[in-house]
């Protein structure tokens, strides 16, 4: 149990630096990758082509920074579950996409999105499973900036 | 409130990442400024080909048949050696190619004229940039 933490940690970290880093490295790509789930108008399709990814690393290397890594496993968990129902949207509507998830272009259809909902799913509950960890193992809060060494 | 402030500071680091981003990298430039690709062509420029451009669709058979530019042709990669026996035979050199798909978005159109260009030496095969029901649908 006590490897659990750091093992999900470091597998949803390499799942999301991995993820960014081929958005980054394509953003038109990753650009057609969200306006094939016909969810958002142009403009904030674009500035979410610019912004998500970066925000996908940020939260990565967040996870290792003790202060915030609770609530990035949370960001991370509600980040899964917009991608998820973005997902299912466009499988109950049938239809076909390109999942933009980590820089492959081939396009989902049918039975396809299967593996895919299983995929992000799975992310979901490993990231709620590590904010219940980081909840549970988070020390009292000593607050640097308010800590007073005349008053001890 | 701590954990708003710590969202808000960790959002506020991705979009300063994706402004600087933006602000050096032109490929990320060129999504806001939504700048043209290689091998496009918009509706406004289709349209003025007029009849001497060869039409593809790259759609499913079941959306071909639901409507379509005013005639076009199916060529998708579900069939693509039967489909594209009588795109060939319509094609001559220099004759312009306009692919389209769904939307704006849609990878089909791409992937065809890709595959016109590479494998049978369509040369001239571009992908619409724009909803293809502006063209004229039958």
């Amino acid at each position: 149990m006590k490897m659990l933490k750091p093992a999900i940690r470091l597998v949803l970290t390499a799942l999301f630096v991995w993820a960014a880093v081929a958005k980054i490295a394509d953003p038109r790509a990753f650009q057609d990758a969200i306006a094939s789930y016909h969810l958002l108008p142009w403009l904030p399709g674009a500035v979410a082509t610019v912004w998500l990814p970066w925000l996908e690393l940020t939260l990565a290397i967040a996870l290792w920074q003790p202060r915030f890594s609770r609530t990035s496993a949370a960001m991370l968990a509600m980040l899964c579950a917009v991608f998820l129902v973005a997902l299912v949207q466009a499988w109950l509507r049938g239809i076909d996409i390109t999942c933009g998830c980590f820089g492959d272009s081939s396009v989902v259809s049918g039975a396809d999105y299967l593996p895919y909902l299983a995929r992000d799913a799975g992310l979901v509950a490993l990231a709620v499973v590590l904010w219940r960890l980081e909840k549970n193992a988070a020390p009292v809060e000593t607050d640097a900036a308010s800590y007073n060494p005349l008053v001890h | 409130m701590d954990w708003l402030r710590k969202s808000a500071a960790l959002l506020a680091i991705a979009a300063v990442l994706g402004g600087l981003s933006v602000a050096f990298n032109p490929a990320a430039r060129a999504v806001l400024l939504d700048a043209p690709r290689d091998h496009e062509i918009t509706v406004a420029q289709a349209q003025a080909l007029g009849a001497a451009a060869l039409w593809i669709d790259a759609r499913s058979r079941a959306d071909f048949e639901a409507g379509h530019v005013d005639g076009a042709l199916l060529l998708n990669e579900d069939a693509w050696s039967e489909l594209l026996i009588p795109v060939i035979e319509r094609w001559q050199p220099g004759m312009p190619v306009v692919v389209y798909c769904d939307s704006h978005g849609c990878q089909a159109s791409r992937k065809i004229a890709e595959r016109l260009r590479a494998e049978a030496g369509v040369d001239t095969a571009k992908v619409l940039r724009g909803e293809w029901s502006k063209v004229g649908a039958r």
